[in-house]
């Protein structure tokens, strides 16, 4: 093992579009049902949040990239002395101690971490068997398991859920696409803000997530991603009670992501995330897209409305923690078991 | 949606003063932070190089001027059959179509000379104007990222030193007023160098080379300072600048011109130590932010954020072309 690995090169990641183009090369290699490019990548590189660490780095062999990573602290559940890494290596360069080295280069990195690391956190798709050998034996413990689904728009019938879009028209509510929002109201992306943080709170992660700013939000809220005719709210009166909002990825033209459903603790449990997303549904097939991709914790009700949605499941993802405390281990893990008890059962869900 | 049909009257811009100060007014009441004073922007638009096609254009409502469209060559990256469109609307006239029809009559001035793409801008905070670009066809081009640094949170005991690192290694630092008696050539020099560093920054189009005449435009403008502008010489050639513009609208917030190094003298820490000197000027004159904007993948870009710079909302950039194809 240890002379495979001398040709091995790990340098930082130097923002050029050669570096972001390998990063998306590795990415589309591991992953070609779920193809990224290089806007996706710098437009999540921009919308991050600078005041936490983030580093990406570039592995060579020979000269070529044969895998890509990053680590930092976490965006969406800050904790400090938590640190996310993530690396993938090229499909055709597995088992020559790429890996290993790799994985050594970051807790190297890791170890002069300001503040001083307390766990790791990294994610693992459910279908790779040798990924999830990998974090296993290097003692990472899997915290919750995330569950992807996909609806081929074409066989997406709205007729079939009209009761349930009249049954929420009747309560009294009004469902409102978001594009027609923003012409009327000045401050249309404000409120989605807050009723994005509203469903955020009661969405199974693996740790409490931190409010972002509303500056950082809209870093996020921009196009080509972000496209308000794909977007639908629940309003009661003035009030926004419920969202949903499709996701364009330029990568994949003919398919969107779902990047948030969610309605107000008072409203829920009326069929309002039901309606709301026929209402999108329906759209995104009206306007020609092929398909709608989602990603829920395996434990959100919500996936139960996406499967009766006719949404399938594709391979999902599996969060994983690696405690350097084991008491730290212990107290975190009973605090999840208390979060996830009965009456957390919420109405929401995201994509990352 | 109530939109009653507002009687918009458009005209061409005529440089009087009232209209100069209307365009300052508006421009100041959509994006505050970034104000510029009546002075400042009369002294650039009178300075502009005549040889690109450039019109501007007001609209009023009962007389009041609430809407400014402008048009016209990119100067900076120049490609025939690209133009910019402007659109700016007094906020308090927003949401009664005014912005969609001065767009409308500026975009039909440009068809006659055949535009085969169209480039605009907006602030990412701003995703009311996002919509109104993107609803038009527009697809996001590039993005300028805009920080800040807070002139007294700067840790002038960490970075002091980059000052004496460069020095070390045999180079000399001085202002444009020392080398403007060191160097006959001054002038030159400094134009020479500003393009090597400026055909380096990152443009969707390959940038254009001002005119020495119309840089010498600079040294008669009231926010340049001839104190303001550091240089790095080794011998006798020029490698690196870094400068400040001043503000007349905020005298407690300086701009950061084009900085940057000549690709043979990378990465001995020139930018660095040209941005102390900046700071530290800023600091002795009582000033309270600096600003600067880069293309955010620029490494300037990193090293701003590294001197303490902190990231507010970033400008951008989108593009239409004219062709008719498809853009979703």
């Amino acid at each position: 093992m240890a002379e495979a690995n001398t040709a091995i090169r790990i340098r930082e990641f130097d923002g050029s579009d050669a570096d972001y183009e390998a990063v998306v090369g590795i990415a589309n290699a591991r992953e070609p049902d779920n193809p990224t490019c290089v806007e996706n990548i710098k437009h999540r590189d921009h919308a991050r949040e600078k005041k936490y660490m983030f580093r990406r780095f570039i592995v060579e062999l020979d000269g070529r990239v044969v895998a890509t990573g990053n680590f930092g602290e976490s965006n969406w559940s800050h904790v400090p002395g938590k640190y996310t890494m993530y690396f993938s290596v090229h499909p055709e360069y597995g088992n020559r101690g790429i890996g290993t080295a790799t994985y050594e280069y970051i807790m190297n990195e890791l170890a002069a971490a300001d503040p001083e690391p307390t766990y790791f956190a990294t994610w693992v798709r459910d279908d790779r068997d040798i990924a999830i050998r990998f974090v296993e034996t290097r003692g990472f413990k899997e915290i919750m398991r995330g569950a992807s689904s996909r609806l081929e728009l074409k066989e997406f019938d709205d007729a079939r859920f009209a009761e349930v879009l009249s049954s929420v028209l009747e309560g009294g509510l009004v469902i409102e696409r978001l594009d027609r929002l923003m012409d009327r109201e000045t401050d249309a992306l404000r409120r989605l803000y807050d009723l994005d943080w509203e469903a955020m709170q009661d969405m199974p992660n693996d740790d409490p997530p931190v409010r972002r700013s509303f500056e950082t939000y809209l870093r996020i809220m921009q196009p080509p991603g972000f496209d308000p005719r794909l977007g639908y709210v629940a309003l009661e009166g003035e009030q926004w009670v419920g969202a949903t909002l499709l996701w364009r990825n330029p990568a994949e033209k003919d398919t969107l992501g779902t990047e948030l459903t969610g309605v107000l603790r008072t409203h829920r449990r009326r069929g309002i995330a039901t309606a709301l997303k026929v209402a999108v549904l329906a759209d995104a097939r009206d306007l020609g897209y092929r398909a709608v991709r989602t990603e829920n914790a395996a434990s959100n009700p919500m996936y139960d409305i996406n499967l009766r949605l006719g949404f399938t499941p594709v391979p999902g993802w599996i969060d994983y923690h690696r405690y350097l405390d084991p008491a730290l281990e212990r107290s975190r893990s009973n605090e999840r078991d208390g979060s996830c008890g009965p009456g957390t059962a919420n109405d929401t869900e995201t994509s990352s | 949606m109530t939109r009653t049909a507002i009687d918009l009257d458009i005209r061409p811009f005529e440089r009087t003063d009232e209209e100069y100060g209307e365009v300052v007014r508006i421009a100041t009441a959509l994006w505050p932070d970034e104000a510029e004073s009546k002075d400042e922007f009369r002294h650039d638009d009178e300075n502009r190089d005549m040889k690109w096609f450039h019109r501007r254009f007001i609209g009023r409502v009962d007389g009041r001027i609430v809407a400014v469209g402008t048009c016209g060559d990119l100067a900076w990256c120049h490609k025939p059959g690209k133009y910019f469109v402007e659109v700016n609307v007094d906020p308090a006239y927003h949401r009664q179509g005014i912005g969609s029809r001065m767009y409308d009559f500026v975009v039909a001035q440009l068809e006659e000379r055949s535009p085969s793409q169209l480039v605009t801008w907006t602030r990412e905070d701003h995703p009311e104007h996002v919509k109104f670009i993107t609803d038009r066809g527009y697809v996001f081009g590039m993005r300028y990222a805009l920080s800040r640094l807070a002139v007294d949170e700067f840790d002038f005991e960490r970075w002091s030193p980059a000052v004496g690192k460069v020095l070390e290694q045999g180079m000399a630092i001085h202002t444009l007023a020392e080398l403007s008696e060191l160097d006959p050539d001054w002038k030159r020099s400094y134009y020479d160098l500003q393009w090597k560093i400026f055909q380096d920054v990152p443009f969707t189009d390959p940038p254009t080379r001002q005119s020495f005449e119309q840089f010498c435009k600079r040294f008669e403008n009231p926010r340049f300072s001839m104190e303001a502008h550091w240089f790095a010489r080794d011998g006798e050639r020029w490698v690196g600048s870094s400068g400040m513009w001043l503000s007349d609208a905020d005298e407690g917030k300086l701009y950061t011109g084009l900085t940057g190094v000549v690709r043979s003298h990378r990465r001995k820490g020139i930018a660095s130590a040209l941005k102390v000197k900046g700071v530290e000027w800023a600091r002795d004159r009582g000033a309270r932010v600096i600003e600067t904007d880069n293309e955010e993948n620029n490494p300037m870009f990193d090293l701003n954020l590294m001197l303490g710079f902190r990231e507010v909302p970033a400008w951008t950039e989108y593009h239409l072309r004219m062709n008719g194809s498809a853009t979703s």
